[in-house]
């Protein structure tokens, strides 16, 4: 039959090409990059729930962000006490960076050349693609941004750009649309996990800002949450309607 | 081979890892022709899945061929990478039209008066209503899972692979608590414990019984088959069955949220231009 | 066969309108109160964001009110704090201190259960316990 080596021929091609892709990104960066699921088998196991705990201050160093003169008018408030101006409170994602502090469940999905960051609050998905693509020309800018990745042994390197001006750097406040982040994501041990942020923005910080958290492995899985299905909290005023009675 | 899949080409299924497609299929493909083919296939084979996809609240059950429990495993199962939509033009045909619903909701009536959908309060539709949200889709294979994320909401469906059962008191959620399995090709998942918030379209919810049976497949490059039943002692009159096709899309995974710099608040458009 | 360049069909859906309900911040409650009551619980609601325990506190008339205490999410609450659904059932006996309601309604945001058994269930406002580096989004390490 006249298909069957046309299907050879397509097996050769896709086999090339795959080959070809393979050895494009592993040239770039040593090591499993996750471009397979073997490779992926090879890369450290971050498989479960992850979370930032509720009380717990991040391990190491940090010091609050300087802001630039435009942004310190209006933000420095935040940095001591909570603000009013929280994105939550429109149901909306706090976006990057801020969104990786929220102590709340974290999960990280290792799927060939991707691996998807997913976070409860929001919800929030991440896609940081790990195949050795560059930033694109003409991002939409998003609350996650537009994230890619690498592997250096067992340390994930995210870089992140296109983050619209309404994600916030934390509770309160808002980037500048020319934030970029990069983090270094591995694993302490087996139930902790450390995040080193660094956050550059031209517009909104004097100086690149530094931060570490630790996330803790979890036995309570993700939880599904959305804030616009509050139906208590009314703009400042809860509905105190009790429920009735259970039995 | 599924009983359905006699209704296909051959071609498809032979060559659905490859790079073409063959002159008949070709020919064939529109999506249209696609949709219609599903269906005819949903209608022949609805009579072998609904004798075989009975809900299981059982002990884990063991099935043959891989269930991606590794990522060994997860080689063997097909490839459903990429972002999947359904294309907005066939929606309306097939789903999730109150006039098709009609019959098998109880009480429709007074469902279709009223209640705004879901978008509009910034909530996810939830089960089974998100599935066929004409948004884009993924499906990620890690061990003992897929997780389907739609662009809506957005949602997160977990589906877990790994052999265990519905657990004894869940959380009720938009997205439900979803097992599934790999009959070959085949993902079949069960999903319960959906809330009664969720919706099936357009503002017509489900009871919070709702047990939504799923066979979803990838039939050639370019196409998912989504065969689903529904049964709700609280909403629906009797089991409801659709089916409806996912086109491969170039364009990736969109964030999105509705909440999200709205112009259309309390029912008036804000004009002020940008 | 091309694949399907999917436009966002934002038109399709239905307008969405201003949600009646945001996720808030704590300015409707007096954090630097601490009220109590004993009553018994009508009624755990186990949902996000918030869970909310409901309790009947006697009015001293032979009747009893409705108290609502808001605290943290499930997700929150299970990971950091211990809870679970089953932790509290209807009819318990239970003490609640909590930081009222400007409003002077009865509620408050929850800071500490106790329960007939002696056990303490403790919130992110439990005083005493080290305080959150956040109270509910992204805030930066001190």
């Amino acid at each position: 039959m006249n298909r069957l080596p046309l299907s050879i021929f397509c097996a050769l091609l896709l086999t090339t090409a795959v080959r070809v892709n393979a050895a494009q990104v592993s040239s770039k960066w040593p090591g499993p990059q996750g471009d397979t699921y073997r490779s992926i088998a090879k890369l450290p196991d971050w498989s479960g729930t992850w979370a930032k705990p509720d009380h717990v201050s991040p391990k190491g160093e940090g010091r609050p962000p300087e802001f630039s003169p435009p942004f310190r008018a209006d933000y420095a408030p935040a940095l001591r006490t909570q603000t009013t101006k929280a994105n939550a409170e429109m149901c909306l994602p706090g976006g990057m960076p801020g969104i990786m502090g929220v102590p709340l469940g974290y999960e990280f999905l290792f799927t060939p050349g991707r691996v998807t960051i997913l976070v409860e609050e929001g919800p929030t998905i991440r896609h940081v693609f790990t195949d050795g693509r560059a930033h694109s020309a003409d991002p939409d800018l998003t609350f996650a941004g537009e994230s890619i990745g690498h592997w250096e042994g067992q340390t994930l390197v995210v870089d992140t750009t296109a983050i619209r001006p309404k994600a916030q750097f934390f509770m309160g406040t808002k980037t500048s649309g020319q934030t970029h982040v990069i983090e270094r994501i591995h694993l302490l041990d087996h139930e902790h996990m450390q995040v080193d942020t660094t956050v550059e923005d031209p517009v909104a910080l004097t100086m690149p800002w530094h931060y570490t958290w630790t996330y803790v492995r979890s036995r309570v899985p993700f939880q599904e949450s959305y804030y616009c299905d509050d139906d208590r909290d009314s703009n400042g005023e809860p509905n105190l309607e009790p429920p009735a009675p259970t039995h | 081979m599924p009983m359905w899949a006699g209704a296909f080409n051959h071609d498809i299924l032979g060559i659905e890892n490859g790079c073409g497609h063959s002159p008949a299929l070709r020919a064939a493909t529109t999506s249209r022709v696609m949709i219609a083919r599903a269906l005819g296939i949903a209608v022949t084979g609805l009579a072998t899945f609904l004798a075989t996809s009975t809900p299981s609240m059982a002990a884990p059950k063991r099935w043959a061929g891989p269930q991606g429990t590794t990522y060994a495993s997860i080689e063997q199962l097909p490839d459903w990478s990429g972002t999947w939509a359904m294309p907005d033009r066939e929606r309306s045909e097939f789903l999730i039209s109150p006039a098709a619903a009609a019959p098998y909701l109880a009480g429709y009536a007074e469902h279709a008066k009223a209640p705004k959908a879901n978008p509009a309060l910034c909530l996810p539709t939830g089960m089974p209503g998100i599935m066929a949200v004409p948004l884009g889709f993924e499906f990620l294979f890690t061990p003992g899972r897929v997780t389907i994320l739609s662009e809506e909401g957005p949602t997160i469906r977990r589906v877990f692979t790994d052999g265990r059962a519905h657990s004894a008191d869940p959380d009720l959620t938009y997205a439900g608590e979803s097992i599934g399995h790999w009959e070959g090709r085949t993902l079949v998942i069960d999903t319960t414990a959906i809330r009664a918030k969720s919706e099936y379209f357009r503002g017509v919810k489900t009871s919070g019984q709702a047990h939504v049976v799923e066979r979803i497949s990838r039939v050639d490059h370019d196409h998912m088959l989504v065969d689903t039943v529904v049964d709700d002692p609280g909403a629906l009159a009797e089991p409801w069955h659709y089916s409806f096709v996912y086109i491969r899309s170039d364009t990736e995974f969109i964030e999105s949220y509705y909440c999200d710099d709205n112009r259309d608040a309390n029912g008036e458009p804000d004009l002020q231009p940008p | 066969m091309k694949s399907l360049k999917r436009a966002f069909f934002a038109s399709l859906l239905l307008a969405a309108l201003a949600p009646a309900y945001a996720h808030h911040s704590y300015a409707m409650f007096d954090t630097t109160k601490t009220l109590t009551v004993t009553g018994t619980v009508r009624t755990l609601e186990w949902a996000s964001p918030h869970v909310w325990l409901w309790i009947e506190v006697s009015d001293g008339k032979g009747g009893s009110d409705p108290y609502g205490f808001e605290t943290v999410s499930p997700a929150q609450i299970q990971r950091d704090y211990g809870w679970d659904k089953s932790v509290v059932k209807v009819g318990d006996k239970v003490t609640v201190e909590f930081a009222p309601l400007r409003s002077g309604k009865n509620g408050g945001e929850l800071e500490k259960v106790t329960l007939e058994s002696g056990r303490v269930l403790a919130t992110r406002f439990t005083k005493g316990t080290p305080a959150p580096a956040d109270t509910s989004g992204s805030n930066p390490p001190k």
